[in-house]
Parts: structure tokens; C-alpha cells; sequence
């Protein structure tokens, strides 16, 4: 419980500083109309929206994390992210100029990805592994999708949009921009919170949890379902923000351990206070905004080896 | 054993027996595969390709062969190719060198009888590039394996001797590359919309012979203007980097026209199939005017191309001439809607819209930028703090007009100058936008100037200019022009 204080101390500490981070620098007091502008209007939008997007992802990876038992899970396991990309592909192609109908388009793909996984998987078995393995397809199936819509694309106008959007990026993230996106998003780290005991039963196996108890099937589906909530919404706001929602959980569980009782918050804050950190460097490294998804990389990668070694270290 | 099919379609099979009737060739050789090993060293006994083409009179500088294998890999190559000439040579170790090899088409490999299953059935003829005294290596994909099939096709561009050139066209493209195009010209491909939109301002007859375009030519609306078919017509082939080879073989063009950053791969591909490949650049004024020369040469249009050039040259020095009064260059943004709701893209040092506020008598504030569009923050906009912005949209459910509204509205851009001081345009569309290097942009620049300069170009009136424009260089009537657009 105090690793988590720590976590929340850092988190609101990378929170405000981030307020003055940017291209345009000023000193905060005194600070005029615009100054205020710029903090409150652009700035505070982009770092509520990242810590909802980053909490949200590696939440959500937790949970594929522990319900696959499966390290290597992160929030494409089921073809949601490719399903999310694949709605935008297909708004950006046809209403070009709707921004609003570009994040309702990707979040319902995401949804449809998922809604495919489940109908698939009972078709072919009915177990983690289906599950896995139809995710497996379902993505493969809608990045194939996308790669045709690239194709097709007009090289000089709505490529560069689709591999901007397929980079992830919060350029131009005000409070209106959100739209109704949050709400998903709340509910779905709302309800993994909730789920935290079925999260550390379903991480031991199938059989254990039964054993104990649990009704897995549908534990199983409404984690997915909340967790499909939190990845297609944080998808249709951002684009694809890759590395976060595999990464973090694993930080939070080389920091507080396997329980997920402080597993969940930890991973949540982690992934919060990284994707901050990455977009600040996102929007104030250069001139022109870099792509969030290559920052998290840079960044996350690193950050793990360095969490691994010192972890190694204490081990020895 | 081997299909040789003549120009004419006259079919000829050849067996074992036939082929051992010929001269004979023998020699070493080896290949290098693309990730760069080398293997299948030793020596090759079979028919020099050109004994065989020349044995039933089917060599000759104007013929181009397809040689295919039993799996349907095709290799084209050309008259140089079956003399051995142009094909990268290594020595044993891989690395470049200088030789000589003769194609031959192998029955043996190191005495002994070469062999393909496929499909249970033995096909005994491989393509080896050999010397009969040193081994050389030389690259893979040249060395086809079961050759079942000699195409011959008569060129649409035979390499001639000077002086023959009646019926062709000889021009130098921005690759440097000389070409020769038929004449005249029919059948046109181009995979650069920015092209397309040229060729129809030099006559909308030779528009209409481009049969395979990108969709910013096909969704172009000043174009539907001119040739309300294009949309049927027109289908969609690819891009400069990325295009169906096949489709555009079928569409058989006589001419294909792309960008000088295009991959040269593609056009490599295209050119062995026959079609002569017009690679143009169009991001400054002064390669925008060469290429519509080289058009202008294409398509037996060179007087109107002359005519035109000099019309460009004398617009930019016209305005130039007022410029050179100007007591101040206003910093100018260019901003292009992203699609991202809020965020905005500003044009890069290799784009054209940076030269064009320059030549207005602006400085562009993001012309040190790398490449094409960047996503630009609005805090990147403060810290420029521009004198002028001008909003640029190539869509017509969200103009250039639609653009300024968003930026007038936000909070957050309401301290920069431009906006503080009402200094934001919309740049004008009449199907295409006037910012890009496509027909209109000497009607952008006059805009432009008379927007950062109002003093200076107080007796000139945009629409008037733009009227004639189309008139004059379109001989269509204005009035059904419609440009949206703060146009004064």
C-alpha cells in the first residue's frame, strides 16, 4: 500500500510539471490570458487525456495479461487495437472531414473485433486458447484490412492522415475533443478495480479457478468486455499507442508483485504517468509533433531493462 | 521442351534433340542470392540465347523477350540481356567486378542433365549466365529455373540509331534518363495526380486519354468539370511507389507519367514491360515549368506549353517586380487541416507551398521543417507568432473556409497575431486548391501577394485574373467555376 502512494505522489508529480513543458515557454507567475490559455485549454486537456489513455491500456493489458496467463499479452491479443484502426481506415476513406465519426467509427471497430473473437472461439473450442487463437486471426484479418486501405489511399492527402492516426498522436487533444470517449473508459477501468480477486484467481488457471469456485466463462467474457471498453475507446481518442499496455503491467509487477489487488492500481498509475512523460517529449522534443506510439517505445523499452536489472540486482 | 513464341503469335516447340542441334555453349558460372550468398558454382553446358533467337531470326534490337518459367515466373529483358550486356557482375567473393557473360539456356550442370520436378513433371532448361574461361557470379533472379517459354514482343520504344526518330519522341525526365515515346500519343497512365491535373490544363482532349489515374485526380472536381466522364473512366492504378504493374500493362499505355521520388523498382518493371516511364519533378517553379515543357513534348502540345511557360515566367516576375517595393516581409503559416480534430499540418522544406509564400513576398515560418506536412502544436504557433495564416483544404465537406472558422473560434489561438488581427485566409479552391504545384498556382501567388501586400496590388483583382485563367488556358466559361475561398 505505500508502493501505491509513491505511485500516486509520482503520478501527480509528473502531472503538474508537465502543465510547463512545451514549446512555448513562460514563467507561471505572473501569468497572462494566454499563458492560462495554453496551460488550461491545451496543455491540461492532453495530460488528463494521456493518464486516462495510458491507465486504461495497461490496465487492460493486466487483464489480458493474467486472464491468457500470458506475459506476451498486451491489448491487441484480441484484435481490438487492429479492429479500432480499421474503423478509422474506413472513416478516414469515406468522411473524410468528421472527426467525431472517426472516433465513433474506431471505437466500434474495436467493439466488432471483439464481438468476432468471442462468436469465432466458440466455433473452434471454447478455451483460452481459441480465444487467443481467433484474436490471432481477427487481427491479422483487420491489419490486412488496413493495409489494403493504405493501398488504396490517395497518396498526397489521406495516407499521410492514416499513418498519422496509425502512429497514435494527442495533437490538437482539447476538453471537446474527447467527445463521450471517457466514459467508456471509466467504466472499463472502473470494473477492472472491481474485478481485482477474479484477476488473481484466473491468473492461477482455468482449473484452479473452477476449482475455487469461480465461474469462469463469465468472469472471463465480462473482463474482456470491460477491457474492450477501455483499449477500443483509448484507440478512437489517440490512434494506436503501442508498448504502454504491454509494458507497464509488467513494471508494476516487477514493483508491488503479483497480487492484483495493488497489481491493478499500480499498473494503472504506471501507465499513466508513462504515457505523460512520453507525450511531453512527444510535443515538445521538435518543432512538429512526433508520432506518441514511436515516444513510447523510445521510451518504455529502455525503461523496462532498466526496471529488470535493478530488480536482477536485488534478487542477488 | 521450349515454347518460342514469335511477335507475329506464331508458336514454335523445340526438344532436347532440336537444342543439342544447335552451337553448343559452355562455361562457368555461379549466382548470388538476394540476401547476398552465393551458390550453384560449376559449369553449365547448353544454348547461347542469342544462337537460339537468332537461329529461327527472332534477335534484333527492336524485340523485347519474356522468358518464363514452369512455376509462371516471368523474366522480361531486352536485346542487351541476350548479348550479356548490363548485368551486374560480382567475382567468387561477391563483390563487384568487371566481365563478360553470355546467357545460355543449361541442359547440364556439371555433366550432368539438369532437372526440375514440378508438378510431377521434369523440366530439364535453366537460364545461366556463364564464361567459358573464368567464373563469374552474377544475380539471382536472372537465373530462372524450368524454363518452359520465350516470348518475343515487338518495342514500343526500339532502341534506334540516331536520325530515324520519325514517330518518336526523344526526351530527358528528372531521373536523366533519355526516352523515346511514341507519337503521337494515345494511351496515357499517370500515377501523379499532380501530372494528371497538368496534362488536362495543356488540353482536356489529351485528359481524356488517361485511362489509369491516383484518386487526386479522379475525385478532382475542376477535372470532373472539364471531362464529366473522368470518374468512369479513369480507374485507380497506384501511386508513384506502389502500382499494379499488370493492370497498367493491360491498360497498355503509350506513356507513363510519374514523380521523381517514385520507387525506382516500379519503374524498372514497367520500362521492361515496354512502356517508357516520364518521371517529372514538380516541387519548385523552375522544375514545375521543365516539366510542363517535357509534357508539352509528349503530347505535341509544345506551343501551348511555350506559351504557357511564358505566361508562369511572367506572372512570378510581375510580382516579384511589386514585391522588390515591399518595405516588410510578414511572417506567413500555411496550414493544412490533419483530420485530427484541432490539429494542423504545416508544409515542409520539400514542399512547393514554401517557394510560392517566398515568391509572394512572405517568410514562411515553417520552411526550416523536414520533409512534406508536419503536425504542428498550437504552442509551436505562439512561439512563431505569424503575421498571416492561410488555411489550406484539398476536402469539400471541410473547406479552407472550414479551416479558418475552427482556428477564429479556438481560445487557444486567439492571442497569436494573424488571428488577433482578423490576418487568417482561406486559400481559394475551384476544385484544386491554388496552394500546390498543380496548374493554379500562379493564380495562388497572385492571391497571396495581393493578401500580404494589399498595398501594392491594389489595381489587381484576383477574380478578374482568375477569370481569364480558365478562359484563356481552359476555354471554358468562368461562370461555372465555382471557388471557395476568401477571394476578396
Amino acid at each position: 500500500m505505500k508502493r501505491l502512494t509513491g505511485f500516486l505522489f509520482l503520478f501527480a508529480g509528473v502531472s503538474c510539471i508537465s502543465l510547463f513543458v512545451g514549446r512555448f515557454i513562460f514563467s507561471p507567475l505572473p501569468m497572462n490570458d494566454l499563458e492560462r490559455t495554453i496551460m488550461l485549454d491545451v496543455r491540461l486537456p492532453r495530460i488528463v487525456v494521456g493518464a486516462l489513455i495510458g491507465a486504461s491500456l495497461s490496465t487492460a493489458g493486466l487483464a489480458f495479461q493474467n486472464t491468457f496467463r500470458n506475459p506476451l499479452a498486451g491489448p491487441n491479443v484480441l484484435g481490438v487495437t487492429s479492429g479500432s484502426a480499421f474503423g478509422a481506415v474506413v472513416a478516414i476513406l469515406l468522411f473524410t472531414s468528421n472527426p467525431a465519426l472517426i472516433q465513433l467509427m474506431a471505437f466500434l471497430g474495436g467493439i466488432l473485433a471483439v464481438a468476432l473473437v468471442l462468436y469465432l472461439s466458440r466455433l473452434i473450442g471454447d478455451g483460452i486458447l481459441s480465444l487467443v487463437l481467433a484474436g490471432m486471426a481477427v487481427s491479422a484479418f483487420f491489419s490486412a484490412l488496413v493495409g489494403v486501405a493504405k493501398y488504396m489511399a490517395d497518396p498526397y492527402d489521406k495516407l499521410p492522415t492514416i499513418v498519422f492516426w496509425l502512429l497514435g498522436s494527442l495533437a490538437g487533444m482539447r476538453w471537446e475533443s474527447t467527445g463521450l470517449l471517457p466514459v467508456p473508459i471509466l467504466i472499463g477501468i472502473g470494473g477492472l478495480m472491481l474485478l481485482r480477486w477474479p484477476l488473481n484467481v484466473l491468473s492461477l488457471g482455468e482449473e484452479e479457478a473452477k476449482a475455487l469456485g469461480l465461474n469462469v466463462k463469465a468472469y472471463r467474457t465480462l473482463i474482456i468486455m470491460l477491457s474492450t471498453l477501455c483499449i477500443s475507446a483509448s484507440t478512437a481518442m489517440a490512434g494506436i499507442v503501442s508498448w504502454v499496455g504491454l509494458i507497464a503491467p509488467h513494471m508494476a509487477r516487477l514493483l508491488v508483485g503479483h497480487d492484483a489487488r495493488s497489481l491493478v492500481p499500480a499498473s494503472a498509475l504506471i501507465g499513466a504517468t508513462l504515457l505523460i512523460v512520453c507525450d511531453d517529449l512527444a510535443r515538445s522534443l521538435a518543432p512538429m509533433e512526433l508520432p506518441l506510439g514511436v515516444m513510447t517505445s523510445i521510451i518504455g523499452a529502455p525503461a523496462l531493462v532498466i526496471i529488470l536489472r535493478r530488480r536482477w540486482y536485488a534478487v542477488r | 521442351m521450349l515454347t518460342l513464341i514469335g511477335p507475329d503469335g506464331s508458336q514454335k516447340e523445340l526438344t532436347l534433340d532440336d537444342f543439342k542441334a544447335l552451337f553448343q555453349t559452355t562455361g562457368q558460372g555461379g549466382l548470388k542470392t538476394k540476401r547476398g550468398t552465393i551458390k550453384d558454382i560449376g559449369t553449365y553446358k547448353g544454348v547461347a540465347l542469342k544462337d537460339i533467337l537468332q537461329r529461327f531470326g527472332l534477335l534484333s534490337r527492336n524485340y523485347r523477350y519474356i522468358i518464363t518459367a514452369a512455376d509462371g515466373y516471368q523474366l522480361p529483358v531486352d536485346y542487351d540481356f541476350v548479348l550479356g550486356k548490363n548485368v551486374p557482375i560480382y567475382d567468387e567473393n561477391g563483390n563487384p567486378t568487371n566481365g563478360a557473360v553470355i546467357p545460355i539456356l543449361a541442359y547440364e550442370y556439371n555433366r550432368k542433365p539438369i532437372e526440375f520436378i514440378l508438378g510431377g513433371k521434369n523440366y530439364q532448361l535453366q537460364l545461366a549466365l556463364v564464361n567459358p574461361k573464368k567464373t563469374y557470379i552474377t544475380p539471382g533472379n536472372r537465373w530462372v529455373k524450368a524454363v518452359v517459354k520465350i516470348e518475343v514482343i515487338k518495342t514500343t520504344t526500339p532502341t534506334q540509331t540516331p536520325g530515324e526518330t520519325t514517330g518518336y519522341v526523344e526526351i530527358k525526365d528528372f531521373r536523366n534518363e533519355t526516352l523515346r515515346v511514341k507519337q503521337p500519343v494515345d494511351r496515357i497512365v499517370s500515377l501523379y495526380g499532380l501530372a494528371t491535373q497538368m496534362v488536362y490544363f495543356l488540353s482536356v482532349e489529351d485528359g481524356k486519354k488517361i485511362l489509369g489515374g491516383t484518386p487526386l485526380a479522379i475525385n478532382d472536381r475542376f477535372v470532373q468539370l472539364l471531362d464529366p466522364e473522368v470518374k468512369s473512366r479513369m480507374i485507380f492504378v497506384g501511386s508513384p511507389k506502389s502500382a499494379n504493374v499488370e493492370t497498367i500493362k493491360k491498360l497498355n499505355p503509350d506513356v507513363i507519367l510519374t514523380a521523381w521520388w517514385g520507387d525506382p523498382n516500379l519503374n524498372a518493371q514497367l520500362e521492361g514491360l515496354g512502356m517508357p516511364v516520364v518521371a517529372l519533378n514538380l516541387e519548385t517553379v523552375d522544375d514545375y515549368l521543365k516539366s510542363l515543357e517535357t509534357v508539352g513534348k509528349i503530347l505535341n502540345r509544345e506551343k501551348k506549353a511555350e506559351e504557357a511557360v511564358s505566361y508562369y515566367r511572367d506572372a512570378v516576375a510581375f510580382v516579384t517586380g511589386r514585391i522588390s517595393k515591399a518595405s516588410e516581409r510578414p511572417k506567413v503559416l500555411l496550414l493544412y487541416y490533419s483530420m485530427k480534430d484541432k490539429a494542423f499540418k504545416a508544409p515542409g522544406r520539400a514542399f512547393f507551398q514554401n517557394e510560392l509564400i517566398e515568391l509572394a513576398g512572405g517568410k514562411s515560418v515553417s520552411k526550416s521543417l523536414p520533409g512534406g506536412w508536419n503536425v504542428i502544436n498550437v504552442e509551436q504557433v505562439v512561439e512563431w507568432n505569424p503575421d498571416v495564416i492561410i488555411t489550406v483544404s484539398y476536402s469539400f465537406t471541410y473547406p479552407s473556409t472550414g479551416v479558418k472558422k475552427t482556428i477564429m473560434n479556438d481560445p487557444a489561438w486567439s492571442s497569436i497575431k494573424a488571428v488577433k488581427e482578423g490576418k487568417v485566409y482561406a486559400m481559394p479552391n475551384d476544385g484544386e486548391s491554388w496552394d500546390y504545384p498543380a496548374p493554379k498556382w500562379v493564380l495562388g501567388l497572385y492571391w497571396l501577394a495581393k493578401i500580404l501586400h494589399p498595398d501594392l496590388f491594389q489595381d489587381v483583382y484576383i477574380q478578374k485574373i482568375a477569370d481569364e485563367f480558365y478562359e484563356r488556358w481552359y476555354g471554358i466559361d468562368p461562370g461555372k467555376v465555382t471557388i471557395v475561398g476568401d477571394l476578396q
